[in-house]
């Protein structure tokens, strides 16, 4: 015959349907002569009916989105796949192209100066971005076409004034900055065949926008670097 | 009345409420699994519907497994983070909120180790023992429902209760879900009961 102490120590396993039968059988014999374990027994039962009917759901006090919105990342930098990754190539000419327009700014500003530094004139402002690129929205553009024209024409006028004086970069550089839009040009070679076959994809021409918005800002440093 | 006239009267039948029922639950998980699949490519307007709609069922075992309203906000918003990030892995092979389940009880737990550390460093050993409401005074028996008692309980047989008998799950799932053994999560289990039976009949 088991003790009060053994029988409550089998409550629980007996609510949960785990004691086997001849466990069972001696807290049932038990049970039956003791008016304490059955009240035990029935204050266990409750407790699980009342823990049974407990609301599923609570509302929070107050609205806890704010909190949560501002802590997302972009899915882009969580997800290990996406059309974006196939154009991971084009970061190492991008970086290059900064990494050579610091290196100019360096060299410029703390090596010896080897004659006047020439002043463009209020000819040669080309250096700015055409204002409707300043934003480089596609949506404020009439169409991606019209926006690379644009592009184009303000990057080839840059390199054509850093062309027409050398004397204002140090010797090498600008053949390493046609060697780096080279690269560039390349990948945005890439980019533009991609379009081609799949032209309704915003990421792509996204891409696009964006790597020459890139190229025309690298010509932009470098042009503003011989000024300084 | 011929086979074919009762088929065809059974047929006319509106749909039970049953019927009804399980199309209107249907409903709900096709729209959440097509919320769950722009939300895994980024939308987080989607992500954000997900959280409107699931909010109040990860509040509740917020709360029930922290015992405190300003942790269980902390720890419903982390959840929300933690499944943003974890999205893309989800298969739809449960509810979104069941899926969010050892989410909010990994942080409570992992939050609750830290809590502990910083308590144990900013207090003495004697001062720990209040932390183990359990071993304490219950509250006074006008006070105490079922709710208000969970607040009381140690961590770990709380827990134990609001995973097993709250929340269905089984010990093994328990185990799973709070890195201890089976016997770790009964043991607590059985503390839990017995604790709260004594709060409840004062």
């Amino acid at each position: 015959m088991l003790t009060c102490a053994e029988a409550r120590e089998r409550l629980d396993d007996h609510v949960d349907e785990l004691l086997d039968a001849a466990a069972s059988r001696e807290l049932a014999a038990h049970l039956e002569g003791c008016a304490g374990c059955r009240a035990e027994l029935r204050e266990l039962r409750r407790l699980l009916a009342e823990a049974a009917a407990l609301p599923d759901e609570i509302e929070p006090p107050r609205d806890l989105w704010g909190g949560i919105a501002s802590r997302l990342e972009p899915r882009g930098r969580v997800l290990p796949f996406g059309p974006l990754r196939r154009w991971a190539f084009l970061a190492p000419p991008l970086a290059a192209a900064a990494a050579l327009a610091l290196a100019i700014g360096l060299g410029l500003r703390s090596g010896p100066a080897s004659g006047p530094v020439p002043v463009p004139g209020p000819s040669q402002t080309p250096f700015s971005a055409p204002p409707g690129l300043q934003a480089a929205s596609l949506g404020g553009m009439a169409s991606l076409d019209q926006a690379e024209a644009e592009y184009r024409r303000a990057t080839e006028q840059l390199l054509e004034s850093l062309r027409s004086d050398p004397r204002a970069l140090p010797p090498g550089t600008l053949e390493a900055v046609e060697k780096n839009l080279s690269d560039i040009d390349r990948a945005l070679g890439e980019i533009r065949t991609a379009l081609g076959k799949d032209p309704e994809n915003a990421q792509l021409a996204r891409l696009l926008n964006g790597t020459q918005r890139r190229k025309l800002q690298m010509l932009q440093s470098v042009a503003r670097l011989t000024r300084t | 009345m011929g086979e074919v006239a009762l088929m065809a009267e059974l047929e006319a039948k509106p749909p039970g409420p049953l019927a009804a029922a399980n199309d209107a639950r249907d409903e709900r998980r096709a729209r959440e699994r097509e919320l769950v699949r722009r939300a895994q490519g980024g939308d987080v307007a989607a992500f954000e519907q997900l959280y409107r709609d699931n909010v109040r069922r990860v509040f509740a075992l917020s709360m029930r497994m922290c015992g405190d309203a300003t942790r269980a906000e902390e720890l419903t918003q982390d959840a929300f983070v933690r499944a943003w990030q974890r999205l893309p892995n989800f298969r739809g092979e449960s509810a979104f909120s069941s899926w969010m389940h050892p989410l909010v009880v990994n942080l409570a737990l992992t939050q609750r180790r830290s809590r502990l550390r910083y308590e144990a460093r900013v207090h003495s050993t004697d001062d720990l023992q209040a932390f183990d409401h359990g071993q304490g005074t219950p509250e006074p028996a006008a006070a105490v429902d079922l709710e208000r008692a969970l607040e009381t309980l140690p961590p770990g047989a709380r827990a134990a209760f609001v995973l097993h008998d709250v929340e269905g799950y089984r010990h093994e799932e328990i185990a799973q879900m709070t890195g201890t053994a089976v016997g770790t999560s009964k043991a607590q289990l059985h503390r839990a009961r017995r604790l709260l039976r004594e709060a409840l009949s004062c």
